[in-house]
Formats: structure tokens, sequence, C-alpha cells
């Protein structure tokens, strides 16, 4: 489980996140919606340890962020797909995945496939195999096309199967087609490996029918914390109106 | 459209910018003409010359190939010294690239040391750096590889340490969020993403060795530089022509090797 305790961030003096708090059990599929500088991909940074919180705290499975930044356990606890080219592209897409197990002991081995141990490959092939990529594996990642680098990042995010999947905007430059399919993927895979899974997005439509939970940020705080079934259309469409519009 | 023509005003023929890139223009000019005067450059006295390099051409015709196989021995130790002295630069430049490359370098007063080494080395052409060479490990090859790879260290180390710094930072953050080691990240993802730079360089460093090893020879360095300097002192022009010949080959001959090799690297 995941608990976000009172979590505010300031970068330059600015303050990115009010007190943002909310808890995510293990295989339970959220999404985090809100407009351009919401705070959502701070939001997420600060979640994988790769900003420092202002005050409050972040729990994954008993272990506080702010104090085992640096530990290697929890750190293989996380899984996290950044928004934009993600992978190596001048190595093979198996090597791609194999890169998932970063932060293991004598970690170097995984630069390349090639060196790897043989369960860490018959690991990476299973996955892959899971996202459809397997016959792709000896492939250029640089040779891929969008929906199948993210498929890739979902590969490597999750060969480890973290206790917490994080996804900045997965699918922001993909096709609508591609964008359902990589969600669907996402929401799956994580469940099969029972982690709890966060997303970013801001195409609301596209992910109610993927996802469990709605979580959306207005000016870094949150407004709406509910099951999907329980969100109406109104209150889906009101996360992303501004303040003047808000007044009208 | 009268009404909005009377409203825009029409912009002055001479602006602030304008001033400032004529200002820039003659100064360049101005610098160019002073240069040109300085260096005694007379159309004159070039035109007065071209019956001597006539002159010199006949006494060149035809090449002397009669000792081929010393002028292809020379030949083929000129390429050992720049063979040689690139893979030294080489290994040295990516050292150095990694330690002055400001993502990539362990700390900051290491990259600004490893900078200011790589600009004093690039301020000593490669004929200075040979003449040191052979004074202090004496004539021979093994100066001119010493000075080739300086040389590459100086041209190298500079566009390795760029090219680490220009890696697409998140790749790298996805796999540091991980927990990766520094040593995952570099060789997983930074040379990796930079590899198609670094031949780049790596090549062009090459060819650069190459018609820098030619001159070397002639302050002392080995290779083909010292055997045409002796041709051209002993008035053996037609033997020098054949070695000019032979040089002129293998140059044209690693270039189109370096454009080659430079089309396999592009993304297919």
């Amino acid at each position: 489980m995941i608990s976000v305790d009172d979590v505010s961030v300031s970068l330059d003096g600015k303050k990115i996140l009010d007190a943002v708090s909310f808890r995510i059990d293990g295989g339970e599929s959220v999404a985090l919606l809100g407009s351009n500088g919401a705070g959502k991909s701070t939001l997420i940074r600060s979640i994988a340890g790769m900003l420092p919180l202002t005050s409050g705290a972040v729990t994954i499975a008993s272990q506080e962020v702010s104090t085992q930044y640096r530990d290697e356990e929890w750190r293989q606890s996380i899984g996290f797909i950044p928004q934009n080219s993600p992978l190596v592209e001048t190595a093979s897409v198996l090597t791609n995945v194999v890169h998932g197990f970063a932060g293991a002991r004598g970690d170097w081995r995984c630069c390349l496939q090639s060196l790897a141990r043989g369960w860490m490959r018959e690991r990476a092939m299973q996955i892959l195999d899971s996202v459809g990529l397997a016959d792709k594996a000896s492939k250029q990642a640089g040779q891929l096309s969008g929906g199948e680098v993210q498929r890739c990042s979902i590969a490597r995010a999750l060969v480890r199967e973290p206790k917490l999947v994080l996804a900045d905007e997965p699918t922001a430059s993909l096709d609508p087609a591609t964008r359902q399919e990589i969600h669907q993927l996402l929401r799956d895979t994580a469940a099969q490996a029972g982690s709890a899974l966060l997303v970013s997005s801001h195409l609301v439509e596209e992910v109610r029918d993927f996802f469990q939970r709605l979580i959306a940020l207005r000016d870094g705080s949150v407004i709406l914390d509910r099951s999907t079934a329980d969100v109406s259309p109104d209150e889906l469409n009101d996360i992303y109106k501004t303040g003047a519009s808000r007044e009208r | 459209m009268s009404g909005n023509a009377e409203q825009a005003k029409v912009p002055p023929r001479m602006s602030g910018e304008i001033l400032r890139r004529l200002v820039l223009a003659a100064t360049i000019v101005l610098l160019a003409a002073g240069s040109l005067s300085g260096s005694g450059v007379s159309l004159q006295t070039f035109i007065e010359g071209i019956p001597s390099i006539l002159s010199l051409a006949r006494d060149m015709w035809p090449p002397d190939f009669r000792r081929i196989d010393s002028i292809a021995h020379a030949i083929f130790v000129t390429l050992q010294i720049a063979v040689a002295g690139t893979f030294l630069g080489l290994c040295g430049s990516l050292l150095a690239g990694v330690l002055g490359s400001r993502h990539q370098s362990p700390s900051a007063w290491l990259r600004v040391l490893v900078k200011v080494m790589l600009a004093g080395v690039r301020t000593i052409p490669e004929l200075l750096w040979a003449l040191l060479f052979v004074v202090s490990v004496g004539p021979g090859a093994f100066a001119g590889v010493l000075a080739i790879c300086m040389d590459t260290l100086g041209f190298a180390g500079r566009f390795f340490a760029e090219a680490l710094d220009d890696v697409d930072s998140d790749p790298q953050a996805a796999l540091l969020v991980h927990g990766a080691s520094r040593s995952l990240v570099l060789f997983g993802v930074v040379f990796p993403l930079a590899m198609p730079s670094l031949l780049h360089t790596s090549l062009y460093s090459l060819e650069r060795a190459i018609r820098a090893s030619v001159v070397l020879g002639v302050v002392g360095a080995g290779g083909i530089g010292i055997e045409l300097k002796v041709a051209m002192d002993l008035f053996q022009y037609r033997k020098a022509a054949a070695m000019v010949i032979c040089i002129l080959v293998v140059v044209v001959a690693v270039e189109a090797f370096g454009t080659w090799a430079r089309l396999q690297l592009r993304p297919k």
C-alpha cells in the first residue's frame, strides 16, 4: 500500500503541491487528473523520490520516501514510466527491459542483455510476451512505433513486479486507439503483478473507462478523490474549468 | 485599408540592430584587410612565382616509383603512428569526456580542471607537440604517436564531453528512479545513446591524424614526412612526387573509408 500524507512541495519558492493526501492499495489502479500546471508531474516525481518534499511524507509498504530515498530495497519497490522517449533507442528491446533490474546487486551486468543473469533474461522475455513484444526482443528500440515504445516502457517498469507503478502521462503523444490500448495494458499488467498503479493524464473521457479511481488536482490541491463509478460527467468537466469559468 | 496604413508606422531604415550588424561586418572586413596587408600577400608576387611552380612541376615529372618498397614502408609506419596515436588519444578522451561532462562528472571542480586541461592541450598544435616529444623521447615514430595522442585528446575530449551532455535525461531518470548504479547509467544508457556521436568524432579524429602524421616526420617524429623532407632537400623531386602521390592515395582512401563508415552508422 502507498500512503501520501499531507505532502507539500515548493520549487523556486513557489508552492506546487499543497497538503496532498491519499492512499492506494496494492492492485488498485488510479488516474491522476488535472489541467497543465495542476501539479500532476510534480506529485509523480515527488513520490518517485526525484524531488524533495517540503513537508509531509510518502510511505510505500511502511517505508518512508524521505528517509529511505537511497535505500536499495525501497527503490526497487517502484516502477517508473516517464513521459518522453524513455528508452535507449540504440539498444535492443530486451536490453531495455533488462534495464528494469537496475538497483539489483551487481546491476552493471544489466547494461546489456547478453551480460545479464539467466533468470533476468527469462523474466524479461516473460513480461515482453505479456505486452505482446516477445517477437521484437532483438529489434533496436529506435525502430519501434510510439505505442510499442510505451509497451516496452511498461514491461521495463513492471519486470521486477514493483509494489507501485508510477506513469507520468504515458500516452501523451499517442493516437486515440493506441492510448486506449496502453491504458488497458497498464491496468491489466499492474493488476496481474499486484502493483498499485498511479497514472497521470489530462484525458478524462479516456481514463474513466480503465481506472478504478480518479484523483483530481487543481493548483496543487486535491479537489476530487473518488471511485470512477461515483464521479458524474459534470464533476469531470469541472476539473478542467479555470477560475474565471468557474465563477461564471 | 487606407485607415490601417495611416495607423501603422513604417519602420525606420536604420535601426540599432542593423547598425550593429553593419559595424560587425565592417570590423570583419577591416581585420581581414589588415591581415592580408600585414602578411605580405601580393598578387604580383604570386603571378611572378607561377613560372617557378611550373618549373618544379616539370622537375617532378615523371614520378620516380623505383623505390616504391621504401615509400610503402614509410607510409605504413605513418599509418601506424596515426592509428596508435588516435587509439591512445580516444581512450584518454573517453575518460576526459566523462570527467568533463556536466552531467556525468563526479565533481564540479574535477570537471572544471579537466575542461581547463583540455583547452590547454588544444592550444598547442600537433607540430609543437611533436617537437616537444622529439626532444623528450628522441626522434622516431614514438614521438609521433605521442604528438597525435595529445592532439586527439584535446580535440575529441571536448566533443566527447559535449556528446555525453547532449544525451536525453529521461532514460537516465527512469533508471535512477529504479535505483540504478552510476556504472549502469553510464554503460547502459549514456554511452549507447551517445555512441553515434562518439563514433563520428572518432572517425574524424582518425582522418585528422592521418593528415597530421604526414607532416610530423618533417620535425623528426617518424613516418613518410622525414623521407619527403630529405628528398626535397636533395632535389630528388621525382622521388618526392612519387611520395606525394602515395600520400594522396592513402589520405583519399582513409577519407573514403570514413564516409562509408558514417553511412553505416546512419539509422536504417
